[in-house]
């Protein structure tokens, strides 16, 4: 391939002016790459293996849905007990998702929920919604994910969906009129912490997403974290599908409320307990989710 | 034996050593490679008889990108994208498959992600601007925005032209 010099690379390159590549550079990528990449031998028991992934894969997700209606059981059922905690002083450590939260007799902030594989950062959720921890699995290439939903979650896991295969499968099916769908990534962006805001704005996208259109959403927001390493430039991207809400709605303003009050818990410390988390996070020495 | 089960291994008999050596441009190493086209194979089988009637192989292809996209973002603390690509050897011989392979493997592990599924899908899949365009999800505009910085990165990185010229840096 030619070469080229520092000077054009860094000014007027003719090679790639205006992101035109040049077709005798391509060619000779192309001779290239065929050359140069080699020919594995392919293991006799290739096909073996896949299906075993597969299997595995399958398993992992149904052992996913039923932890999370066996757990939306167990708080379903402990709101109905005696002395079942309310916010209290007594109230522990945020619960691990998959950890649903249903406090329909709540009259304030709902009870918070940490996410293990997202630095375990804690929401507080809205009264009555639902929080879903998708574990990530690096064999079969599955990454962690966190859902809140203004909705029932466990009942809406689907089968392996169609079209993109990184999508498998996201945990609700439609939503209702008015409803939203909150899902938690965790990325790498380069100068993380000089853009996050704080608090956390809700920026309107001006397409929505394959999964968005496919949930029935309307409209679609988007909000960064940054995570609780300065250093690290990862953060939790926060993707908000909203169905019909509109942008001054209620329902957005809760989701507004719940990542203003996102927190990580001390570095090397246990998550903590708290009758209200934040605060503590804040008096222990927790990270803000909105730093700077 | 699931019904479409003859089929999708003869898919994988045909498509398997290409679809491998796509594996490994996109990771530099074999055993990755493997892992990789193994993990995407068994997305891919369950829902063979809803995607074998039509453009299999440009699923395939496109959940492969999609899981090596998700495995960089995973695997991140093991992967970090080099700021300045390698050395390239001082002496170089084409036609040794072996340092070629390895320089190779080196340039392209240098670019982000994006940029090494661009090249892997034009240049060595040979895909056309648009096609690469719809396998990761983007526009054609970026497709050869993308295209021009990993040329414009590689041609830096690896030091001998194919066809025998001289390198001018």
């Amino acid at each position: 391939m030619s070469g080229v010099s520092e000077d054009e690379r860094e000014s007027g390159d003719p090679g790639t002016a205006g992101g035109v590549s040049r077709p005798e550079d391509e060619r000779e990528l192309r001779i290239l790459l065929e050359r140069a990449v080699p020919r594995l031998p392919a293991p006799e028991e290739r096909l073996r293996r896949v299906r075993e992934r597969a299997a595995r894969s399958r398993r992992r997700r149904r052992a996913a849905g039923t932890t999370a209606v066996a757990v939306a059981g167990l708080v379903v059922a402990g709101t109905l007990l005696p002395g079942f905690p309310r916010g209290g002083p007594d109230e522990g450590a945020p619960p691990a998702g998959p950890a649903p939260t249903v406090s329909a007799t709540d009259t304030g902030a709902g009870r918070p929920v940490r996410f293990p594989d997202l630095f375990d950062l804690t929401l507080r959720l809205p009264p009555g919604w639902q929080a879903l921890a998708v574990p990530g699995d690096p064999e079969l290439g599955l990454v962690s994910r966190g859902y809140v939903a203004s909705q029932r979650v466990p009942d809406l896991f689907t089968p392996p969906c169609p079209g993109n295969p990184e999508e498998d499968c996201d945990p609700v099916v439609a939503l209702r009129p008015g409803g939203v769908l909150v899902s938690l990534d965790m990325k790498k962006f380069a100068g993380l912490h000089t853009k996050t805001q704080d608090p956390a704005t809700l920026h309107t996208l001006t397409n929505l997403s394959v999964l968005c259109r496919k949930l029935t959403g309307t409209e679609e927001y988007s909000a960064l974290l940054a995570g609780p390493d300065p250093a690290a430039d990862l953060g939790i991207q926060v993707s908000v599908c909203a169905a019909g809400a509109g942008a001054s709605s209620p329902i957005l303003d809760d989701v507004r409320a719940m990542i203003a009050g996102a927190h990580y818990p001390a570095p090397g410390a246990r998550p903590e307990p708290s009758t209200a988390p934040t605060t503590h996070a804040r008096n222990n020495g927790g990270t803000d989710a909105h730093a700077n | 034996m699931d019904p479409g089960d003859g089929d999708f291994e003869a898919f994988v008999a045909a498509r398997g050593p290409r679809l491998l050596r796509m594996a490994w441009l996109l990771t530099g190493d074999a055993h990755l490679a493997e892992d990789l086209l193994q993990t995407t194979l068994a997305k891919v089988w369950p829902k063979w008889h809803r995607i074998s009637g039509e453009r299999p192989e440009a699923y395939v292809r496109r959940a492969l990108v999609h899981t090596h996209a998700s495995w960089w973002r995973r695997r991140w603390r093991g992967e970090v994208p080099h700021r300045e690509v390698p050395d390239a050897a001082a002496s170089f011989d084409a036609y040794e498959s072996v340092d070629l392979a390895q320089s190779l493997a080196a340039a392209v592990r240098s670019l982000p992600v994006r940029q090494r599924a661009v090249v892997v899908l034009r240049y060595f899949e040979d895909l056309s601007v648009e096609d690469t365009a719809a396998t990761l999800g983007c526009a054609p505009g970026t497709v050869k925005s993308q295209s021009a910085k990993a040329l414009r990165t590689l041609r830096a990185a690896l030091p001998v032209p194919v066809d025998g010229g001289e390198r001018g840096v």
